[in-house]
């Protein structure tokens, strides 16, 4: 596996304790063969710990583990270390993620609805299909469009080759056991979608 | 009527730093070393444990390695209003904004292992989680105020606080258990290492600087060897503070992020060690391990909406609990391996203290009144449960190793939190000025300190 590491600015400056001022990566999200830009700049003698790892807790079954690029930016003075992690996750041309924000009350739907993070895929993935799991009916807007997922027809492909990042949100009427106990309503609503990498 | 606290004759109080339950001994339960904690279970993708930020999920991971973080984590009362994220429609707490508030107080995007839903496993803690497994571990434990350092610790020893956040201040120390334990005769002493944190408190510097408090170097040999007639009948226990003056080779060991916990766990080794050398006085003795707040850290367990308003001119208002902490109950009188569930804070160790010294008289009314709320704390006398005292265990033996991310032996402290350190500083600027009599004696490494500073800062 080959990954492509820019690696630009260290500035240095010789004086008190070491401070990193800045380190950032872009995308966080890659597949084997992309390429991260990584930016720092910082006071001290920098050093770059590039590793990578697979986190095993708690996989189900035939799952497979989670793969991370882990960068850690140490700078050094004078026996003092400072430093921070950056994790870049490594995936597969074909993924998937849950988009899920909390809920609010608009009248009698409820309403979930933010920014989805934009840095978190970056420009070299985009959507696939979007699905339901819990057979609810749902209202879903993104990028302008809207799509109606429901039990009988849980997933839909409205959003294909469309940004991952950017305005979600997911409306849904209160049941009627909803309605008469608001506790009993979810707090949040999620939808699974499939992710591509531009070259598929 | 007798009860088991009649055979308690030392109540030993360690409190140490911001940690959360789940973080610290969330692995009892998840590597099935204690089932009966709720603590952390399999699937951590299940949604009571979800953390939300952006549209992504979070659950908790298994934090790889003991080592010191990049950075403390938001834990004022503002950033735990967005960590204990009280749903709009359900009106419940759901636990769900730690990462939300880190990314807002680190202005950066957190990684997939966000560092607030990171969990030790036992081999990282092996000090705590074996006293976990070996007595009584409180899983409903919660910090009294959702909030930070200075109002928690004051609950803790004052029973109510005058303040509701963390800021440079002398703070108050109205109804403090010093005072109380003096007045109620009561024999206590305070096992200092490095400086106390009552230094914060400008009225309690005549018993900080008085015969009740002494370096922490002595609590095992007074253990083992002072006249019962002179040894204390409530002894706290203070590590070294990270946001404290530190000087030579003294290094902190409260636990509180960013630090590495491998120092606190050698401290808390060390202390079980002295608090149990004495096999006689071990019979007669319960040691309380606990934690001031949750340090920013995940927890998933909702806190009980036991209300409270500060005592101050203006007072502030909290309408829960704040999130739950480790807590440990050592003690041969306790149940070993045992877990305990009713609903505990801070000032359920001063409702002990009432139960044994003052029989039939609350520690004040303000303690009264939290503990008559209907989700209250109980006095922690519900755990004496055994009537089969049983010898101390020995603790792991083996080394406990903190390193740097390049892999050398750590010399030097984390940069420390500002507020904390501020006010560390300011007392202890304040305490070296008046030079009262005792200082030097006491405290001679602040004088040191206070001289390298002076030169540092007039080097720069």
């Amino acid at each position: 596996m080959r990954y492509f590491i820019l690696l630009s600015v260290a500035v240095l400056c010789q004086s008190c304790a070491p401070t990193i001022r800045s380190f950032s990566a872009y995308p966080q999200k890659i597949t084997a063969r992309d390429s991260v830009r990584v930016n720092w700049n910082l006071r001290g003698t920098p050093t770059m710990l590039v590793s990578q790892r697979t986190d095993s807790t708690d996989l189900a079954p035939g799952q497979a583990a989670p793969h991370f690029m882990e960068l850690t930016l140490v700078a050094k003075k004078k026996q003092k270390e400072t430093r921070k992690v950056m994790q870049i996750k490594v995936v597969p041309d074909v993924s998937t993620e849950e988009i899920v924000f909390k809920t609010e009350l608009h009248g009698d739907t409820l309403v979930a609805a933010g920014d989805k993070n934009e840095q978190d895929w970056g420009p070299i993935f985009h959507l696939g299909a979007i699905t339901e799991t819990t057979g609810r009916l749902l209202l879903v807007t993104h990028a302008g469009k809207t799509a109606t997922l429901s039990a009988a027809d849980p997933t839909s492909i409205a959003f294909q080759r469309l940004p991952v990042g950017g305005y979600w949100a997911f409306r849904s009427l209160l049941t009627a056991p909803e309605r008469a106990d608001h506790r009993t309503a979810p707090n949040r609503l999620r939808i699974t979608a499939t992710i591509l990498h531009k070259t598929r | 009527m007798a009860t088991l606290l009649d055979n308690i004759d030392t109540i030993v109080l360690v409190m140490f730093e911001n940690r959360s339950f789940d973080h610290f001994l969330g692995h009892l339960s998840y590597d099935k070393l204690q089932t009966q904690a709720d603590g952390l279970l399999s699937p951590l993708s299940q949604e009571q444990y979800e953390n939300l930020y952006k549209g992504t999920s979070y659950k908790p991971f298994r934090i790889p390695k003991d080592i010191n973080l990049e950075a403390d984590l938001p834990h004022e009362f503002d950033a735990v209003d967005t960590q204990l994220a009280k749903s709009d429609v359900t009106g419940a707490f759901t636990m769900s904004g730690f990462v939300e508030a880190y990314a807002k107080a680190t202005g950066s995007n957190p990684n997939t292992q966000a560092d607030p839903m990171g969990f030790f496993s036992a081999s990282q803690v092996p000090i705590s989680s074996f006293l976990a497994q070996h007595f009584c571990v409180c899983d409903r434990w919660f910090c009294p105020l959702p909030s930070s350092t200075q109002p928690n610790r004051t609950m803790a020893f004052c029973g109510e606080s005058a303040i509701h956040n963390t800021k440079t201040r002398p703070i108050p120390a109205n109804n403090n258990i010093f005072d109380w334990l003096t007045t109620n005769q009561v024999r206590w002493r305070d096992y200092h290492d490095g400086l106390s944190f009552f230094a914060l408190y400008p009225s309690l510097w005549d018993h900080m600087l008085g015969k009740n408090f002494r370096d922490y170097e002595f609590l095992f040999s007074d253990r083992l060897h002072e006249d019962s007639d002179t040894a204390p009948q409530v002894i706290l226990v203070e590590p070294s503070y990270q946001d404290a003056p530190h000087i030579g080779p003294d290094h902190p060991n409260d636990n509180h992020a960013p630090l590495a916990i491998g120092w606190g766990e050698d401290f808390l080794r060390r202390t079980y060690e002295a608090i149990s050398a004495n096999k006689a006085r071990w019979e007669k003795t319960l040691m309380v391990v606990y934690y001031d707040e949750h340090g920013g850290f995940f927890d998933h367990v909702p806190p009980p909406l036991v209300t409270y308003s500060t005592t101050g001119n203006n007072p502030h208002h909290f309408a829960s609990m704040g999130p739950r902490v480790p807590a440990l109950l050592i003690s041969p009188l306790v149940e070993p391996g045992s877990v305990c569930h009713d609903v505990f804070d801070h000032t359920s160790v001063l409702q002990l203290l009432a139960e044994k010294f003052t029989p039939g008289q609350p520690y004040s009314a303000s303690v009264q009144a939290r503990s008559q709320q209907p989700s209250g704390p109980k006095s922690i006398s519900v755990a004496l449960t055994n009537t089969a005292p049983f010898l101390p265990p020995h603790a792991p033996a083996g080394q406990i190793a903190v390193t740097s991310a390049l892999g050398d032996s750590i010399a030097v402290a984390p940069t420390p939190s500002q507020a904390m350190a501020q006010s560390f500083e300011m007392a202890a600027q304040n305490l070296l000025k008046d030079e009262k009599p005792g200082m030097l004696e006491k405290y001679p490494e602040l004088f040191q300190w206070r001289d390298a500073v002076a030169k540092a800062r007039g080097a720069s």
